[in-house]
């Protein structure tokens, strides 16, 4: 049994508080969905946990079964068992997805992964996810679309068996289908592994799928309401208006400026400065 | 037989396949090939000492001929390759070694039909200084050239690439892309494409792009478990791989890739 603490936590982004004290606790075999309207502070937290550079911890704790999360570097967290499945996950060209894979989990292992157990554990998650067999051949997420990014981090988290595993939007730019066989790899692994999960996302029907034990509401980076998959139900059907009257909070849809700063892969026809050149999504 | 004579190495014209060939510049200044016609042929010659080193080589018609050269040594080289009609040139250069170089490389397309592909490939962390030209001098010309850079601390890097078609050489084209990664603040890199066009029925393009490594790409791969060394590795063998992944010749491009390998997994955990 594992346990992820997180205390009082405030994090910033470019000297701006988004997490304004947040208590959380998840255990393996438990599904929490984190829910509420955008630029609340959701993905800030996944983020903080994770390790991203652009998040400041000014505040609070993060304990992942009594070792400091604080303390430890991203690749660290990773190796512990933290997982995080990617609202935006980045394109590595040149670099396969199978050199990926293999270099991630040889990352916790003593001595290298055995081609063969690697090429078999590879070939089991792509059937299981229906990807094309060629994935392990193709550069990480470079010209993907967007479902197959998002089944491209799942088969990520099948192969490297975190502990726990926040998903990020995971099944935005998913079909039904797909939806459905994200959600039977997602439960599969809770059930061989007894995995914990974080989930962020706006659409009920995957959390009908994966049918989550516990419900947060996050406001104005704090939680303001937990309860259980009933919450779930009744913010799809009645949003979060009734929570301002009962609460007495006031709720703000906050736009996230979704700046990517193109990679030094994009070339222009002339000069391209990639420090200088963003896109806007 | 390849023949050195007074400091002319003159290779076997007459060969089939790959010929991995090691010259020494202390005793080497000047090397000179003319493949054969009609043949495919490979060429990895492999760079040691120091000493300048003159180049001429003739690409005979209808040959498909590739050079990858492996720079080991401390070289000021002038070269020449001259492209008979209907023939295609590879050339490759890795230039991973931490050696000072000047390179002088004209690659001229003479007749019809004739091509090449020039690829480059750099570990910058002294000067190396480079003007590749493409030069287009028959009609109906095609060439191509790529050059990556990494620029590492002390790193100076000045590179010319010249696509030049001439005023004789109608429906040619000639593309070129240059591209430099900084992974250090203490150094220089200057880079000049030049197009200069005398015939307006013609196929022209350039682009370069200088910039740093992406921050949300080592975080990413970190997030999985790597290193920031271990990412910074992938992140500078992807973006040096294209260099050889395009070389056709199956045991160049293997050499090449490598090579490659070993060289970023070697400069990246200084």
């Amino acid at each position: 049994m594992s346990t992820l603490e997180i205390r009082d936590l405030h994090v910033e982004i470019d000297g701006k508080e988004i997490l304004k004290g947040v208590d959380l606790q998840v255990r393996s075999g438990e599904i929490h969905a984190l829910m509420g309207p955008n630029g609340n502070g959701k993905s800030t937290l996944l983020a903080a946990i994770m390790g991203h550079p652009r998040y400041v911890v000014t505040q609070g704790q993060i304990l992942f079964d009594d070792q400091d999360v604080l303390a430890m570097t991203v690749d660290k967290r990773s190796q512990a068992g933290l997982f995080l499945g990617m609202q935006y996950p980045q394109e590595v060209a040149g670099v396969t997805n199978s050199d990926f894979l293999k270099a991630a989990l040889n990352s916790r292992r003593e001595k290298p992964i055995p081609l063969f157990t690697f090429i078999k554990e590879m070939e089991k998650a792509v059937n299981e996810l229906e990807m094309k067999s060629d994935l392990a051949h193709r550069y990480v997420n470079e010209g993907f679309s967007g479902g197959e990014k998002k089944r491209n981090e799942i088969l990520q988290m099948m192969l490297l068996k975190p502990t726990i595993a926040m998903l990020d939007e995971i099944d935005s730019g998913l079909d039904v289908d797909a939806l459905k066989i994200v959600a039977n790899a997602i439960l599969k692994q809770m059930q061989e592994h007894s995995m914990g999960l974080i989930i962020v996302s706006h659409y009920d029907r995957f959390y009908q799928l994966i049918q989550p034990t516990h419900s947060h509401i996050m406001i104005d980076g704090k939680i303001v309401m937990s309860g259980d998959s009933t919450l779930v139900t009744k913010i799809d059907e009645d949003g979060y208006d009734w929570l301002q009257k009962e609460l007495g909070v006031e709720i703000k849809e906050i736009e996230e400026p979704i700046i990517k700063r193109t990679s030094v892969g994009s070339l222009g026809t002339c000069a391209v400065n990639p420090k200088n050149g963003q896109v806007h999504e | 037989m390849n023949e050195l004579t007074n400091g002319t190495l003159t290779l076997e014209p007459d060969f089939d396949g790959l010929r991995q060939i090691s010259i020494d510049l202390e005793a080497t200044q000047r090397l000179l090939f003319k493949s054969s016609v009609s043949q495919t042929q490979n060429l990895i010659l492999t760079l040691i000492g120091e000493g300048n080193l003159e180049v001429d080589v003739e690409i005979s018609d209808k040959s498909n001929v590739s050079i990858l050269w492996w720079n080991h040594g401390i070289a000021t080289m002038t070269e020449t390759y001259h492209v008979k009609e209907n023939a295609h040139l590879t050339l490759a250069y890795g230039d991973l070694n931490n050696e000072v170089l000047h390179r002088t490389s004209e690659v001229l397309l003479e007749e019809f039909g004739a091509q090449a592909d020039i690829r480059s490939a750099a570990i910058v962390s002294t000067l190396i200084e480079v003007s590749l030209q493409l030069r287009h001098v028959h009609s109906d010309t095609t060439g191509q050239m790529e050059n990556y850079a990494v620029m590492l601390d002390q790193g100076n890097l000045k590179l010319d690439a010249i696509g030049r078609i001439e005023k004789l050489a109608p429906r040619s084209k000639t593309h070129q892309v240059s591209r430099v990664l900084n992974l250090a603040e203490q150094q220089k890199a200057t880079v000049y494409p030049k197009l200069y066009i005398d015939n307006n029925d013609v196929e022209a393009g350039h682009a370069q792009s200088i910039g740093q490594i992406d921050e949300d790409q080592l975080y990413y791969l970190q997030a999985r478990g790597l290193d920031r060394n271990e990412a910074m590795q992938l992140i500078v063998y992807g973006y040096l791989y294209p260099i050889a992944a395009v070389i056709e010749e199956e045991s160049v491009r293997e050499y090449f890739i490598n090579q490659i390998h070993e060289k970023v997994i070697a400069t990246c955990l200084m």
